[in-house]
Parts: structure tokens; C-alpha cells; sequence
């Protein structure tokens, strides 16, 4: 097998018509042909608008970290409350952060707090990263599509890049399953995000999905591409079903592996070091340049996983449980604030440097806060009624903060928030008019792209 | 994947006027904390954070002896602690000459 992306390319050797039919049409759930057609003809997806949409940073920051340790903090509460952080003032008066953010409080003027997020279901990581990445409860019989995987259906791609890209690859174990929120779900493999499953940061980085295995010449690359076409000329002539997924994955394979743009894109190698430094030479902040260059080339969403697990390593997790989630204040301090702060500057910067940042939102989201008391090991437990999330970028307002938890940071009472309206801004933000653009629903019935308004007072 | 910082060591030159010392640029910055380690006469002093939003530091302890200033750099190594809640591998390195003035 040939692995493009997420594409099992069957090879020469091996390859029968039902192994084919069957790496081809997994997870097929897309409109038929003529569905498609008519929804373009009644402009639900106007040609003209994929050029206008705008693009989308996601940094998702797994293991959530605590809202008041961060950007909720509260200093006049009591000492089993407010933690060891305290708040410095930014560049937006009455507005503090913790003061282990101190680039990120130059620049609160271009980001939207939003402090009155909360869900109400239950505190596992998972649930949290699929409503904050689908904007969906979860239902595994029609599991919901990624944003990405949203915008890649109702725009496609831009260029030869694909339309959602994850860095630096999936999340693994956060305890609680295997669903994640970052999949195509029910939309089918064609819009199946593309996992760079590489840490941009090593010395010998490079994409392993693009490169064609060693020993293979163009002639036998070319001779597997023919078989392929043969193979699906005879299923096109003998088979009713629709194959539009696979058809399209196999082509944005093979897209991938030739195209020079594709390449160059992720050449990261090809900066100078004083910009990756500026980045810090660690997976995040190579993958958030690696975000910049891939919205650069033309990719449409890009989403950055801040850690894929959060056992046993330096993560947001704070339990101070003494075993494998034993991450701690001081995690927090020399490891993680740093390296977000460092990071997330350079990207803002970088992108306003290049002219991109009016053309891109940026969102920093999470599963959830963390439990307002301290426990009795000096960490935050699991905590979904309260948390905070930003965006910055394209017409987002910044300087702002959009509603406000109570003096323990327990709930929010003023405007709260719940995570698909984030989506809704995120999409809002993109340049996407959520009344009059539809997507294909689990029973192919065409539905909104998501089933909540945007916070307007987020927006110019 | 846990974080790997084993790539070339990150690097900073320290510079003194009067008591008041400037850091360079990071080289090979791997974004983590920055903090001044501070000696007088060859002891301990202090250590301080030293925040990526400024580039200076000046001692405010102004009493006679031998003060030597270098800048150091959290390295994780891997996220153990022992019981007392401290690292055990992962420690802050020092990434700088060290700067001396006597008063």
C-alpha cells in the first residue's frame, strides 16, 4: 500500500477490485452527483464565494488549561481559589492576564476574550474537543464532521493543497475514547483532514506522505496511476453507487505527491532561523510557522494540536496527581505559558507582517476550565461549566471581552457561551453566511453548517 | 508525542554597562522560561525571570561584594517529579557568558 495523507493508495501487487472498492468507498457518505449540481444551481455554493472565504487557524490547546491560572483570574479570591498566578495589566485597560503571558498583554488589543464559555455535558477532554471542533454533541451513529472537514466539503480546495490541515498529527489517548472531533465523520474520506504525523521541529523533519517510497520510479508511479483510472473506468461502467468520495481522495492524493506547491509549502526548513526562533525551536511553535506557511500556500483551515495526549508528559492537565497526570504549577510556569506565549505572538505577528491576519481568524480554543477550588494535591481537576477561549484576526474585533464568570470563576453570569456559537464565529469570521449556506446532513438532507448564531458583538 | 529539545543548545550573549546587564537574542530559542541566575562572592543569590518582553536586568541588591549574572533556560527533559513536587531530569541550564561587576 502507498499512504498519501490519509489515502491508502493500493499498488501494483495486490491490489484486487474489491480491495480497491473497499479502501475506496470507506466512510462514503457524500451527495450524489446530482444532488450537488442542484444545490450549486440554487447558489448554496456559489462559485464566487470559495474565493472570498477567508482562512482559519485552530490552536487547539489539549488538556485544557485552567481559566484561572490564565486569562479569567481572580486575585481578590480566596487563596484555595485564585492560585499562584497572578494578573498583570495589558495594553486594553481594565483587561489582565497571568502574568506568565506578558507578549501575549502587549497585544490584547487585537484578541477577543470570550470568559463565559460552558458546556453541560460531561467533563472528559473528548467531549469537550468534539463540541469545540464540531460544535456537536456526540452521536456515533452519525458522527459529526471536523470544521475543516466542513469547509472542505462546502468550498473544496484552493489550490493542490487540501482544505483542512492538523498538525503536528491526531490526538491520541486523553482517556476517554477514540473520537476526537477531527474527522470527516459522516462527510466521507474525500474530506478527511490531512495529519502532517510529523514534529516539525526535528532536524530531519520531513513529510512522509509525501514522499513517493524509495526505489519507485516515475514509470512505475505512472503505471499504478493508469491501473488505478483502468480500474476505475470498469467500476464507473459497472457499479450504481456513487463514488465522488473516493474518486476525489485518490485524486487529492496523487495531487499531493506531484505537486511541487504541495512541497514547497511544507518546506519549513526554507526559513531563516531567526524566525524560527522567534517561533521557539519546539513542536508547537514550528507547527504554528508550519500553520502560517500552509494558509500561505492556500490551505483554507489549519488546526494546531497543542500536545495529543495528556499522559505522562508536560501538558495543560494539572491534576498534580503524583502518577501520570501529574502536571503541575510549575509545568505551567517554565514549560507551557512560555512556549504559548513565545509562540502564539510570533504567529500573530507574523501574520500581520505578511498582510494575512485580515484574512485569517485565529482561535485559541479548549475542552474545557478547570475546578475553581485547588485540590488537595495544588492542581485543577475536569471543569465544563466555566471556561475561556479567544480569537483574534480577520474582522474580529480585538480588545474585547465577551461575557464574565463570577468572582470564583464557577460560572458565567453575563453572557454565556456555549461552543457551537464559537464555531458559528469562527465560521462568521471566514466570511461564511450561515443563513444561506448549506451543507449535506447525515441523511443527506442539505442542513446549516451549524445550528447556533455567532456572538455578534465579536465583530467589526 | 512527548517534546524532545535535543537540538542544538540555545545561546545568548550577556553584555554589561554598570550594573545593568542586556541579553542578546536567543539563538536556537526553544521557548521556554528564561530566568537570571545571580552570584555574589561565589554564592547563590538569586534567581529571577527573566520574561522575553524585556531584555535587561539590573540586580537591585547594592551592598558590597563580587556579583556574577548569567542567563539560563528551563530544558524538559520529561514531566517526573519527586516527591517534594520538583523536577528530577528536566532543570534550568545556563545558555550565556557570565557577566561580573564588583561593588
Amino acid at each position: 500500500m502507498l499512504n498519501v495523507g490519509n489515502v491508502r493508495v493500493p499498488v501494483c501487487h495486490g491490489a484486487t477490485r474489491r480491495s480497491f472498492l473497499t479502501a475506496g468507498s470507506a466512510g462514503l457518505a457524500g451527495l450524489a452527483l446530482p444532488d450537488l449540481f442542484r444545490l450549486e444551481a440554487h447558489g448554496q455554493v456559489a462559485e464566487t464565494s470559495r474565493s472570498q472565504i477567508k482562512n482559519c487557524i485552530t490552536i487547539f490547546l489539549v488538556g485544557s488549561p485552567g481559566h484561572l491560572d490564565t486569562w479569567d483570574m481572580k486575585p481578590d479570591a480566596p487563596d484555595t481559589v485564585r492560585g499562584k498566578f497572578k494578573p498583570i495589566q495589558t495594553n486594553v485597560n481594565g483587561v489582565r492576564i497571568c502574568e506568565h503571558f506578558p507578549l501575549m498583554a502587549r497585544m490584547m488589543d487585537k484578541v477577543a476574550l470570550i470568559r463565559s464559555l460552558h458546556h453541560k455535558t460531561g467533563a472528559t477532554h473528548e467531549n469537550g474537543q468534539r463540541w469545540m471542533m464540531t460544535g456537536h454533541d456526540f452521536n456515533p451513529d452519525a458522527v459529526k464532521p471536523h470544521a475543516g472537514s466542513v469547509v472542505s466539503r462546502v468550498f473544496g480546495p484552493k489550490g493542490d493543497l487540501p482544505p483542512n490541515v492538523i498538525l503536528p498529527g491526531p490526538i491520541g489517548n486523553t482517556g476517554a475514547g477514540p473520537f476526537h472531533g477531527q474527522t470527516a465523520g459522516y462527510l466521507g474520506s474525500a474530506h478527511e483532514p490531512f495529519f502532517l504525523n510529523a514534529d516539525p521541529s526535528r532536524r530531519d523533519f520531513k513529510v512522509g506522505d509525501l514522499e513517493v517510497p524509495t526505489g519507485d520510479s516515475a514509470t512505475r508511479f505512472d503505471n499504478r496511476r493508469r491501473l488505478l483510472d483502468q480500474i476505475d473506468e470498469l467500476q464507473r461502467r459497472t457499479e450504481t453507487r456513487t463514488t465522488t468520495a473516493h474518486d476525489a481522495s485518490y485524486e487529492r492524493a496523487f495531487r499531493l505527491l506531484t505537486s511541487s506547491a504541495a512541497k514547497q509549502a511544507f518546506a519549513i526548513n526554507s526559513e531563516t532561523d531567526a524566525v524560527r526562533d522567534r517561533y521557539g525551536r519546539n513542536t508547537f511553535g514550528q507547527s504554528c510557522l508550519m500553520a502560517r506557511r500552509l494558509v500561505e500556500s492556500g490551505v483554507r483551515y489549519v488546526t494546531v494540536n497543542h500536545f495529543d495526549t495528556v499522559f505522562n508528559l508536560s501538558c495543560w492537565d494539572m491534576h498534580a496527581d503524583g502518577g501520570g497526570l501529574n502536571n503541575t504549577y510549575l509545568d505551567y510556569e517554565r514549560h507551557l505559558c512560555p512556549q504559548f506565549d513565545w509562540a502564539f505572538t510570533a504567529l500573530i505577528e507574523d501574520l500581520q507582517q505578511r498582510g494575512l491576519l485580515e484574512n485569517t481568524v485565529v482561535a485559541v480554543l479548549s475542552e474545557m476550565g478547570r475546578t475553581p477550588q485547588v485540590n488537595g494535591r495544588g492542581g485543577r481537576d475536569h471543569y465544563p461549566p466555566a471556561w475561556t477561549n479567544f480569537l483574534c484576526g480577520a474582522n474580529i474585533r480585538g480588545g474585547q471581552v465577551v461575557g464574565a464568570t463570577d468572582k470564583t470563576g464557577s460560572r458565567p453570569v453575563d453572557s454565556p457561551v456555549e461552543p457551537p456559537q464559537v464555531l458559528a464565529s469562527i465560521y462568521k469570521g471566514m466570511g461564511i453566511d450561515l443563513d444561506a449556506t448549506m451543507m449535506p446532513g447525515p441523511g443527506d438532507r442539505p442542513i446549516r453548517l451549524v445550528e447556533a448564531e455567532p456572538i455578534h458583538q465579536l465583530f467589526r | 508525542m512527548d517534546q524532545k529539545y535535543d537540538g542544538p543548545a540555545p545561546m545568548a550573549e550577556l553584555t554589561l554597562r554598570g550594573r545593568r546587564v542586556t541579553r542578546s537574542t536567543v539563538v536556537n530559542d526553544w521557548g521556554l522560561q528564561l530566568r537570571w541566575l545571580v552570584t555574589k562572592d561565589g554564592k547563590p543569590a538569586a534567581t529571577v525571570p527573566a520574561p522575553r518582553s524585556g531584555d535587561t536586568y539590573e540586580h537591585p541588591d547594592a551592598t558590597p561584594g563580587t556579583y556574577e549574572i548569567t542567563l539560563q533556560t528551563w530544558r524538559y527533559v520529561n514531566y517526573a517529579k519527586g516527591a517534594d513536587g520538583e523536577f528530577t531530569a528536566s532543570k534550568f541550564i545556563p545558555i550565556s557568558n557570565a557577566v561580573r561587576y564588583t561593588i
